[in-house]
């Protein structure tokens, strides 16, 4: 029952308009990097994969404002359908053919995966764009062309050896951190009195945190802004990324099952 | 309609993977050199022959110097160590050569490992070369210094403390290929 459940969240998720929206966003984003990046550099140029790539573009402001907007992209496909749902009486429907438990487990199924897929999707699209205009070549760091990956940074010797399993594994965290967004914003839904409210307050938490955690110093750096950009502008440790990721994903968690469990929906 | 759109969408994708195999083709060359094994650039013929990742206080030693002097120059607020590499470098022209020529190269030399990269340092290398002409005159030779910083905020503790098992390389110059020294320390 709930994989049947599950099944018809996702359908709602990827058939929604929100979702080809926040897609369309992602990817003319993208789009305007890459056309900007070979504007200027043409494809005769000694450029490579790595400096063409959005995530580790840092000449233009397209990598920043992809970065700053990364919650919006992940919240709008279905992150405002649990206030919508509850808003409308439609999860009265579902509660009388399925358990309260399906309904919620399969609703943050959901937006997790439609927030991964509409933050990740551009991200890929792009590297496969860029991987057919410049080489996939190690970065010549001395050159000061690429962002300066050092040891103290998240996955030095990928960022040298392998530049596009670097890129990868950056578009994973941005995606699993995209999912997160997604359920803050179903977490959200408890308190807000609009869609429009629940889909933009995560990314109003991550602007704050990325302002009010901001130091002087480089590390013990924790703005989730800032961890998850492959330029790596601060000095991240995988642990304290892995702490934040399981701490915000277990308080959304509680707070998302004890708002369905104790609601008097019927 | 739709399986013909599907069809285009196939296509598309199977082309820009070719397209990608082919950019990938031809991966750039780059020559490494082991320690005194001797190498011709240009007009010059290079050999390498002494490499070293000192402490503060073993550099000053070495070198003759003060510790006092070296920590004006150098950033010192954290941890450092001095890693350095030494050329004699031939000139088998019938011209002299500028000191510019045979120091910067092509502008772009320095230190690299895996996972750092760091510039050479003129503060150190002022402290560590003697130069008796005012160029490298037309068949003869000198030994040179190229040193750097390695500052312990660039690596993780585990790797600043294991840092004599890293592999350091010295870029003698990135166009028109890429030479390597691999150093000893």
């Amino acid at each position: 029952m709930i994989r049947k459940s599950i099944r018809y969240e996702l359908k709602r998720a990827f058939e929604s308009i929100w979702f080809w929206i926040s897609l369309l966003i992602g990817t003319l984003v993208v789009l305007l990097d890459l056309w900007t990046f070979y504007g200027n550099y043409g494809k005769e140029s000694d450029a490579i994969l790595l400096q063409a790539w959005i995530g580790t573009d840092y000449l233009y402001a397209w990598n920043t404002l992809y970065y700053v907007l990364l919650p919006i992209l992940a919240c709008l496909p279905h992150g405002g359908s649990y206030f919508q749902d509850r808003k409308s009486g439609y999860d009265k429907n579902l509660c009388v053919r399925i358990s309260r438990k399906a309904v919620v487990l399969s609703k943050m199924v959901a937006v997790y995966v439609s927030a991964f897929c509409a933050v990740t999707i551009p991200l890929i699209l792009n590297l496969f764009l860029a991987a057919g205009l410049y080489p996939n070549q190690k970065p010549e760091r001395l050159t000061f062309c690429v962002p300066g990956i050092i040891d103290s940074n998240l996955f030095p010797v990928l960022f040298q050896n392998k530049p596009v399993m670097y890129c990868l594994v950056f578009i994973l965290i941005a995606g699993m951190f995209g999912g997160l967004a997604g359920l803050m914003s179903v977490a959200a839904g408890v308190w807000c009195r609009s869609r429009f409210a629940a889909v933009l307050l995560p990314f109003v938490i991550y602007i704050l945190t990325g302002v009010g955690l901001s130091t002087e110093s480089s590390y013990n750096h924790f703005a989730v802004i800032d961890m998850i950009n492959p330029i790596q502008p601060y000095i991240t440790g995988l642990k304290d990324m892995i702490m934040l990721y399981v701490g915000i994903l277990a308080v959304e968690s509680v707070i998302i099952s004890v708002h369905a469990g104790r609601r008097d929906i019927l | 309609m739709r399986k013909v759109m599907y069809l285009c969408i196939f296509l598309a994708i199977a082309m820009w993977c070719i397209r990608i195999g082919r950019i990938n083709r031809n991966q750039p060359e780059i020559c490494e050199i082991s320690m005194n094994e001797s190498f011709e650039t240009g007009e010059l013929k290079v050999t390498p022959e002494e490499s070293g990742l000192y402490s503060l206080e073993e550099f000053a030693k070495r070198f003759d110097l003060e510790p006092e002097e070296l920590e004006q120059g150098m950033e010192t607020e954290n941890e450092q160590r001095i890693l350095c590499v030494r050329f004699e470098v031939c000139n088998e022209t019938d011209e002299d050569i500028s000191w510019d020529e045979v120091l910067n190269g092509n502008g772009i030399r320095g230190f690299e490992s895996v996972t750092w990269v760091s510039m050479d340092s003129s503060f150190l290398e002022r402290n560590m070369n003697v130069f008796t002409e005012d160029c490298l005159k037309a068949h003869s030779s000198q030994k040179v210094w190229f040193a750097t910083q390695v500052n312990a905020v660039c690596f993780k503790r585990k790797t600043w403390e294991h840092l004599q098992e890293e592999t350091f390389r010295y870029v003698w110059s990135l166009t028109p290929k890429k030479i390597t020294i691999r150093l000893e320390v």
